[in-house]
């Protein structure tokens, strides 16, 4: 179990990632850089 | 030139108003679902299986409750099933079964629904879930393309069961809601809105949000049957589509919510729009829909395929024409002296041997024919119902006073806990990643999504958890209060639904059809 850290909360996002004909790796690379 | 297209506020407008209607259509301006001509097939059709019902909603479109101390007949389950038969060999892709309360049939509707179900057509039930048991449930949840129409009219016990007229009856229609998303039915409820509940519409939708309802269709009252004997139903629009406005600037688009259209479309576009659909009564006659109150011959005594062709020939009669030109505005439907479910049907078509021809008669308009006298059904006359206009009808059962904020902060409670004990399960995926952001990829459909820390302790909580496990979850990780973790669980869960991460429990596997099969050329909005 992780520690408590209220103060770094954020709310639940769920988003489908758009890899543009990509691997997911790449996709997903590229849009966290 | 491609047709212009009306604005969505002046189609609203002729929703309205059927003059306006009238005028669209004949500016080139048609409703994205007309036909122009009958189809060969029909597309859908409409089964109301049984006239009876165990409510006594004193707005009932069908006029149920009177048919219902009537003890009005109606088909077998043989014949039942011998229309419905006969309506996939024609070639239906959309149905739509109701009553009455289908459920008071249980065997035949469970039967026909899987029966159309499995044939590949989408199906549309409606019910009021008084009677919506864990086997219902479970049966319904097998299947495929299937979406249930409950009926709820209030966030709190007292609203819905004085416009039902019977005392549970929002109890048994929550539990019953609960019982079919937990079973992986797709769920809309229907809530109508009158006088006497509006102002209530917000807390409504807030709770079926709670609750995890995914489709909800606000609508009116229809001012045919019950309606049309009396009483104040009318309610401000705009207000309605103001607090359905507020409802998505606070929750978004997750929940989807219909405002249901006028009446307009069907009645102003007759003569000019052609049915695509047919609908069939208790007794086995066969309307075009539910607003024009004309018959074209007898499902059971003349078959579907006559009576569709009936339709197909006579749709445009003159004297239906007449009638709804007769008609300004959806005010001015229970004054008419032709009424949709309060008066016996007009039979305007029908094959050689069935209905009447020549302009219609007041002996007509009293349910018989002038020409051939009453449609035989199966050797008998028995199963014609009389007018309904001076018919006795049940009184609502008076219910216990309440005071109103304890009764609602009971329901918001109730609510709550169905919510938070449903279980789930992950739909077949993936995932990867690390704790801080993960990847997931759906076999569904190969996609992939990206969810977030806090969106990863709920996914984790509702595999084989519940809504409370992800309430419980969110606040071990985070320490957040009890109020945050609960909004924040129950819009997280929404979504992981919604985007085919979670399903219930017992669900088969596949995802809930869309909300409704009313979208289709010629289908009229079911209720």
């Amino acid at each position: 179990m992780s520690e408590i850290r209220p103060d770094s909360y954020e709310a639940p996002s769920v988003e489908e990632v758009d890899t543009g004909g990509f691997p997911i790796s790449t996709a997903a690379g590229t849009s966290i850089q | 030139m491609p047709p212009l297209q009306a604005s969505s506020r002046v189609r609203r407008r002729g929703e309205h108003s059927f003059g306006w209607g009238r005028l669209l259509w004949r500016l080139g301006r048609r409703p994205p679902r007309s036909l122009t001509e009958v189809p060969d097939r029909p597309i859908g059709a409409k089964f109301e299986l049984t006239y009876a019902c165990n409510l006594r909603c004193g707005f009932c479109y069908t006029d149920s409750p009177r048919h219902t101390l009537q003890r009005t007949p109606e088909l077998s389950d043989d014949e039942w099933r011998e229309v419905v038969r006969q309506s996939l060999e024609l070639g239906i892709v959309e149905a739509v079964v109701t009553g009455g309360e289908p459920f008071l049939r249980k065997e035949l509707t469970l039967g026909v629904v899987e029966s159309l179900a499995e044939a590949g057509v989408g199906v549309t039930l409606n019910t009021n879930g008084w009677f919506v048991d864990e086997e219902v449930a479970g049966r319904l949840g097998a299947l495929r393309g299937v979406t249930a129409h409950v009926s709820l009219d209030g966030a709190r016990a007292g609203l819905h069961d004085s416009s039902r007229g019977v005392p549970g009856s929002w109890r048994r229609a929550v539990e019953g809601i609960d019982r079919l998303l937990g079973a992986g039915v797709g769920v809309c409820v229907v809530h109508v809105v009158t006088p006497g509940n509006a102002d209530a519409v917000p807390e409504f939708l807030e709770q079926m949000w709670v609750l995890g309802v995914p489709w909800v269709r606000v609508t009116p009252v229809v001012m045919t049957g019950a309606a049309a004997r009396g009483g104040d139903w009318q309610i401000s629009r705009r207000a309605l589509q103001d607090a359905v406005d507020e409802f998505r600037r606070r929750r978004g688009g997750a929940m989807k919510i219909v405002i249901q259209p006028g009446t307009g479309g069907a009645i102003s576009l007759q003569g000019r729009e052609a049915p695509g659909s047919y609908l069939v009564r208790p007794n086995g006659d066969v309307r075009p829909d539910s607003m024009r109150p004309f018959s074209f011959g007898n499902a059971l005594s003349d078959g579907v395929v006559a009576c569709w062709k009936s339709i197909q020939g006579d749709w445009d009669d003159e004297r239906i024409n007449r009638w709804a030109g007769s008609l300004k505005r959806p005010e001015d439907l229970p004054k008419s002296d032709l009424v949709a479910y309060l008066d016996d049907e007009v039979e305007v078509g029908g094959p050689p041997t069935g209905g009447a021809v020549g302009p219609a008669s007041s002996e007509q308009k009293r349910g018989g024919s002038a020409e051939t006298g009453p449609t035989a059904l199966s050797g008998t006359d028995n199963r014609r119902p009389s007018g309904g206009r001076d018919a006795p009808v049940p009184e609502p059962t008076p219910l216990k006073p309440v005071d109103p904020a304890e009764e609602m902060r009971g329901a918001r409670e109730k609510v709550h806990a169905l919510a938070a004990a449903r279980r789930y399960r992950h739909a077949p995926l993936r995932w990867s990643g690390s704790e801080r952001q993960r990847f997931v990829r759906l076999a569904v459909d190969g996609s992939y999504l990206r969810l977030n820390e806090s969106g990863g302790v709920v996914m984790d909580a509702l595999d084989d958890g519940t809504l409370g496990d992800a309430e419980s979850a969110l606040r071990a990780r985070f320490g957040i209060d009890a109020e945050r973790a609960r909004q924040d669980a129950i819009a997280a869960t929404r979504d992981l639904i919604n985007r085919r991460v979670v399903m219930a429990a017992e669900a088969s596997g596949s995802f809930p059809a869309e909300p409704g099969t009313t979208d289709l050329p010629g289908s009229e909005p079911n209720g």
